[in-house]
């Protein structure tokens, strides 16, 4: 009888802790899936940008992609130093960049009317650190030392010569150390 | 083996037994707690079939879960609004076992799109390669059109053809699923939308026969 209530006490306990460390972690887990994919599948580097075409039915590794968007996305870690990015971005339609940290909560977000200009200058450094060189005029302080940096272009019109001249300004956009 | 070491070995898979019993019941209470607690906590509010997230609270753990599951990289609710009816205008679930009309106008917003996506929240597989409309290859219904519950005089009116069988001029694919859902996308919407998200006008689904 000693030993039933030691069993069900530990369920209870252990029970209680997988309820309130899936709760929790739940969304690291998902990034932690989703990073390890896309490292899989493109071969990616840390600090590069990968350059995604327009989704369609065999994109799955993000729920609910909106097909109207050319993705460009990059694992960044900032244990080196501060990362500038650089790209020409279309004028005439909208464009964001987002930083999210692994725990996926969306940190930082500016659009083209935001930024007032096509050429994309920012610097995106850790919060408290110094910049010695200061070229940009977008800074970006991320919290954390590692997270996801996710643009989106949008294309509403799907001609493929349309969505070439948008992939051009795409393919523009890049990391590069300080 | 002596009885003393196989009464203990019996207790450590005992053990083992019992936690691992009771991690899958605690994970699986914490997935189905994510889900139920959106309508618990009123994350989200109602405007007809559509629920919309007006504070995408990230601070609060559930929201956050539920958020990396159904929604990952969602953007800020100042950025954009998600409209999502998993329902049509009687409160039905969408299948594509039936088809429907979406009857709308275009909201306020400098960027809007249709989306429909499955049960696992993808995109859906068609022939057609149509996963949704936007204001600019959306085809407007014309000014004569007229239709009772939509706003008059305007060239912003639209009606969408929901079905897994190609039908009309906005055709939407819905394929084989038994759950489907529609997200209304609003980029940047004018203040008058995020005043009113509970009775912003927002497109009626409605069955209609086959």
């Amino acid at each position: 009888m000693k030993n039933l209530y030691k069993y069900i006490l530990i369920f209870l306990v252990s029970g209680f802790l997988a309820y309130q460390l899936t709760i929790t972690f739940l969304p690291n887990i998902i990034y932690k899936i989703f990073y390890s994919k896309v490292m899989e599948r493109d071969r990616q580097e840390v600090n590069k940008v990968n350059h995604i075409a327009l989704p369609t039915d065999d994109s799955k590794f993000v729920v609910m992609p909106n097909p109207d968007f050319l993705y460009a996305t990059a694992f960044y870690d900032l244990s080196e130093g501060p990362l500038r990015l650089t790209g020409n971005m279309p004028d005439s339609t909208y464009w964001s960049i987002a930083f999210y940290q692994p725990n996926t909560v969306n940190w930082f977000v500016k659009n083209d009317i935001e930024f007032e200009t096509s050429t994309l200058d920012l610097i995106l450094k850790e919060k408290g650190t110094e910049l010695t060189v200061t070229r940009s005029s977008d800074i970006a302080e991320s919290p954390v030392k590692k997270g996801l940096m996710l643009i989106r272009i949008l294309v509403t019109d799907n001609s493929p010569e349309v969505v070439e001249r948008y992939q051009n300004w795409q393919k523009t956009i890049q990391f590069q150390k300080l | 083996m002596s009885n003393p070491i196989k009464q203990k070995l019996k207790s450590i898979l005992i053990l083992l037994l019992v936690i691992l019993l009771s991690s899958v019941a605690g994970g699986s209470f914490a997935i189905h707690k994510i889900r139920t607690n959106t309508k618990e906590k009123n994350f989200m509010i109602q405007n007809g079939c559509w629920s919309v997230n007006p504070k995408m609270d990230l601070t609060d753990r559930y929201q956050r879960a539920l958020i990396s599951m159904i929604g990952l990289f969602a953007l800020r609710e100042s950025e954009v609004l998600y409209f999502i009816a998993s329902q049509d205008s009687d409160g039905q679930p969408l299948s594509s076992e039936y088809n429907y009309i979406l009857e709308g106008t275009a909201p306020d917003t400098r960027y809007w799109s249709y989306t429909l996506y499955g049960e696992d929240y993808f995109l859906v597989k068609n022939e057609a390669n149509k996963f949704g409309f936007n204001l600019n290859n959306i085809q407007y219904l014309p000014d004569s059109s007229n239709l009772p519950e939509l706003p008059k005089n305007t060239r912003k009116n639209h009606q969408i053809s929901i079905s897994s069988e190609p039908k009309g001029d906005n055709w939407l694919p819905c394929g084989n699923e038994q759950q489907f859902y529609i997200n209304l996308r609003m980029y940047n919407p004018s203040p008058s939308v995020y005043q009113h998200l509970e009775s912003v006008y927002l497109p009626k689904i409605k069955r209609v026969e086959q």
